[in-house]
């Protein structure tokens, strides 16, 4: 129906920008939880109006749990493989049901956690559960699959990944802030993964899925519609073991550069790092405020220092990592190479000034509703529910507790940025600088961080072989 | 989730010509919010190449009563997020945020859709500029980066609208001037060329009263201006491209000209495509992947564009010339325009574009989204079921017919090879050098 509307009205009153209501901070439950047997339980929630359902198998042990010597790619094959063929379905099949039953299928690993999961609609519940159930007792790991996937991966190390300034500046980072031996900064080894065989993974799968401590995680509808094919998916896997869980970091004692070369590239890729507050430092809330203000928004200081104002960037952005036993904020951009030693400056001088000229009220407001904001839309759908549920899982703390800290974010004020900035973003702290691009062009500017470049070709970048 | 979910929109014309469709969402607190303005690449003049582009950078600069720097900040504060696209066919601006921010957002909306012009002066232009150069050495930099404007720059021949990458060429950008962004401005910018669309937490009645008021100063300034007629085809002699880059695959892309949107034959096509490579087990992933091993990646997609439309094919290989990949592509696409899919591969196909619909719907912004979609391709904001039943008839037969009217030719190519490498590439390709 169309309204044509020809009533005269005033102007509005264009003066200031109207004001805006305070965010009410939703409430969401408590998971229900069901003890099956030691080791193994299920979290149950229910959202209304959901169209779909998910189930989350997480062993609660990853890649960086497993033996010191077991390779990498090892972890990475099976959480990538592990969901294209299973029991009696070839991977085929399993795609053909995923795009007939509006579906998503998956099996993936991180670093303390490893996952089988499903979305589906309520009709295809019960088919969904099988094939899960297929994936976790029985994954056949082809051998098409396992040779695709060390092909593209090995690509990647030699080839597209060296030539991607993206690429090459994040893998750098991860090692120069994770040292080789540390479980957390494993190194590639295009040996392990030409050695990669089937009866290796299934034999990892096995001892993985029996070895970890289970939570499943069912997010949508009743818990009848979930309950009478949980036993059948969780038999014989899950241990009542200890839990992998964050490991020490030490954060560099010294600050380091390390400079890629990379003739071809017509910007510079930069990328800095520094400590921030571990999740269970009282700085750490207020720590989420800080990044959001420095370079989480579009309005941020850095995207308004090196975009908005100097022209210097398509983006830049800062994002904050935050685990029980460490923290760090990375900042991210690439401007002209002929302008690196000016980013460097820029993002040195705006990480100094959060301490000194701290955010003002429109920032903090910023900053705090985004936070609020996304809060408040958990319950938009089941898997973005189970996306909070996941996080409290893997935080070992309640929904409450969650709630509380969003709470406490509202709360935080100018000065307690200020303070929380000095504390822990001083640029002369030991930062970790990683720049690519041609080297003619960046030398001369990298003198602005105050350190020495060690010089590194992409190849070793994307390696860590540095 | 329905295809009636829109059938509840209210749809509004005000008197300056705006177009504006709500929905109520009331599932969460979120407001989304969609602008789309009838102008893309397509609608840019000799000379401007990539202004409306720039100029969807120029909305975020400032206006009469939004300084400098105050829109994002304004709407951040707010707890709103923000982005915006552009098209060879249209510009869109997109957001979200609280509904307590509605009164907010329709004020930042109403005053750069009404006053940009006073934020129209060369400081703000030369930044965008900066920007938007540094926007496309960012995305050309990258593997591969270049690929989908050089498919372009071959597939439609010089002069035609789509020939010419969106984010323009290096001398355009350099060369715009604060005169030809105010006629951009003056030309395309008007609210008769805007349908609005809102969907979210807010009363319907109390969202049109507010959209009365804050658009009531925004003036009419006149019908859009006339854009080119469709269906415009290219009708040029299939090219064969080719570039070289620092990695260690080729990859190459066969490119058909097809429809324009909502032709009789778009969603044939786009199942077509789906039953060619879209998944384990489609025509080109048994081909070059599960019975020989040759692909890295693969795939197949259609744009169709209110001009025109192609259907692209593309696969990566590390093992084989791209002639072999050719030659495998174009005797899968051979068998399908003589004999039809089975109903199986139809119903795969047909479910996984359905999906993807349904997950569309699941949010405030995708709702947002198709519901201009409806306004812009079916004259009203409910289209879904009608939209949807086009796809729901196609039979098998039908993407024979398609494949054999718009694909038994040769196509387009583009060899994307490593540097050094060109015996790789279809023969005959020459170097793509974009301007």
């Amino acid at each position: 129906m169309i309204a044509w509307c020809a009533a005269a009205l005033a102007a509005p009153d264009r003066s200031r920008p109207p004001a805006v209501a305070e965010p009410i901070l939703l409430q969401y439950p408590e998971p229900t939880v069901v003890h099956l047997r030691p080791g193994v339980d299920v979290w149950h929630v229910e959202v209304p109006e959901s169209r779909k359902a998910t189930v989350q198998l997480v062993w609660q042990r990853g890649a960086a749990d497993l033996a010191p010597d077991a390779p990498l790619e090892l972890a990475r094959a099976v959480g990538a493989l592990a969901d294209r063929a299973a029991g009696r379905w070839s991977a085929v099949e399993l795609d053909v049901w995923r795009d007939l039953n509006d579906a998503e299928l998956w099996s993936s690993v991180g670093q303390h956690e490893l996952e089988v999961g499903f979305v589906a609609p309520p009709d295809a519940l019960a088919e969904a559960f099988a094939r899960a159930a297929a994936i976790v007792h029985d994954p056949r790991f082809p051998i098409t699959e396992l040779d695709e996937w060390a092909v593209d991966r090995r690509l990647f190390y030699t080839s597209s990944g060296p030539a991607s300034p993206t690429a090459v500046a994040s893998a750098s980072l991860e090692s120069a802030w994770f040292p080789a031996a540390h479980p957390y900064g494993k190194r590639p080894r295009l040996a392990a993964l030409a050695a990669l065989r089937r009866a290796d993974l299934r034999a990892a799968w096995s001892e993985w899925t029996a070895a970890a401590p289970l939570v499943v995680l069912a997010v949508g509808g009743p818990w009848s519609d979930f309950a009478p094919h949980v036993d059948a998916l969780v038999e014989g896997v899950g241990a009542d073991a200890p839990r992998g869980g964050a490991l020490p970091v030490a954060a560099p004692a010294e600050g380091q550069l390390v400079a890629i070369d990379l003739p071809d590239a017509p910007q510079a890729t930069i990328r800095v790092r520094l400590a921030a507050p571990p999740s269970t430092d009282p700085d750490s809330a207020t720590m989420r405020v800080a990044n959001l203000v420095l370079g989480g928004t579009f309005a941020a200081r850095l995207n308004r220092n090196l975009r908005e104002e100097r022209g210097l960037t398509y983006g830049a952005d800062s994002g904050y990592r935050r685990d029980e036993t460490w923290g760090a904020i990375t900042i991210s951009v690439a401007v002209p190479a002929s302008a690196v030693g000016v980013a460097i400056g820029e993002i040195r001088r705006e990480l100094a000034r959060l301490a000194t000229d701290p955010p003002t009220a429109a920032e903090l407001d910023a900053a705090r509703r985004a936070i609020a904001a996304d809060w408040n839309r958990t319950f938009e759908s089941a898997p973005r529910a189970a996306g909070l549920y996941r996080q409290v899982l893997y935080e070992g703390r309640t929904v409450a507790a969650a709630r509380a800290e969003v709470e406490q974010v509202l709360a935080v004020g100018a000065d307690d940025v200020a303070r929380v900035a000095a504390r822990w973003l001083d640029p002369a702290r030991a930062p970790a600088w990683v720049v690519v691009g041609p080297r003619t062009s960046i030398e001369a500017g990298l003198g602005s961080t105050g350190i020495v470049a060690r010089w590194v070709a992409p190849g070793a970048g994307i390696l860590g072989r540095f | 989730m329905s295809p009636l979910v829109l059938a509840a929109a209210t749809t509004v014309r005000l008197d300056n010509g705006l177009v504006a469709l709500l929905l109520e969402d009331h599932r969460t607190d979120t407001v989304a919010i969609e602008l789309t303005v009838g102008v893309g690449s397509l609608d840019e003049l000799p000379g401007e190449l990539g202004c409306a582009h720039l100029f969807e950078h120029l909305m975020f600069e400032a206006s009469r009563n939004v300084p400098t720097g105050k829109f994002d900040e304004w709407l951040e504060a707010a707890g709103g997020e923000n982005n915006a696209f552009t098209s060879e066919d249209e510009t869109r601006y997109v957001a979200s945020f609280p509904s307590g921010a509605l009164d907010r957002m329709l004020f930042l909306e109403s005053d750069r859709l009404g006053f940009l012009d006073a934020g129209l002066v060369p400081e703000n232009l030369e930044n965008q500029r900066q920007i938007v150069l540094r926007e496309r050495a960012e995305g050309y930099a990258e593997p591969w980066g270049m690929d989908a404007d050089a498919l372009s720059h071959l597939t439609w021949p010089a002069g035609h609208p789509y020939h010419h990458p969106t984010i323009g060429t290096e001398a355009d950008v350099r060369g715009f001037d604060i005169d030809g962004v105010r006629s951009f401005w003056e030309r395309h910018y008007r609210p008769a060329n805007v349908v609005l669309s809102l969907v979210g937490n807010f009363d319907t009645a109390e969202a049109v009263a507010k959209l009365q008021e804050w658009f009531s100063d925004v003036p009419d300034r006149g019908p859009p201006v006339a854009r080119p007629v469709a269906p415009q085809p290219g009708g040029g002699v299939p090219q064969a491209g080719l570039l070289e880059s620092g990695i260690d695959e080729q990859t190459l892309y066969l490119s058909w000209e097809t429809v324009p949107a909502w032709h009789a034959d778009e969603p044939a096509l786009d199942l077509l495509a789906r039953v060619l490579a879209s998944g384990r087990g489609t025509r080109l992933d048994r081909a070059l992947y599960v019975e020989r091993s040759i692909a890295t990646d693969l795939g197949a997609y259609v744009y169709d564009g209110r001009l025109a439309g192609v259907l692209t094919v593309y696969a990566s290989t590390a093992s084989v010339g791209l002639v072999s990949i050719r030659e495998r592509v174009e005797r899968e696409v051979e068998r399908l325009a003589h004999h039809p899919p089975s109903a199986a591969e139809v119903d795969r196909a047909r479910a996984s574009w359905r999906s993807e619909q349904l997950d569309t719907l699941e949010t405030p912004e995708g709702r947002a989204s198709l519901l201009v979609r409806c306004y812009t391709g079916f004259g009203r904001a409910d289209c879904l079921g009608e939209w949807w039943g086009r796809y729901d008839a196609v039979q098998p037969e039908d993407l024979t017919r398609v494949a054999a009217a718009y694909l038994d030719r040769p196509p387009t190519t583009l060899s994307n090879v490593p540097r050094g490498k060109t015996e790789l590439a279809i023969p005959g390709a020459s170097a793509v050098v974009l301007p």
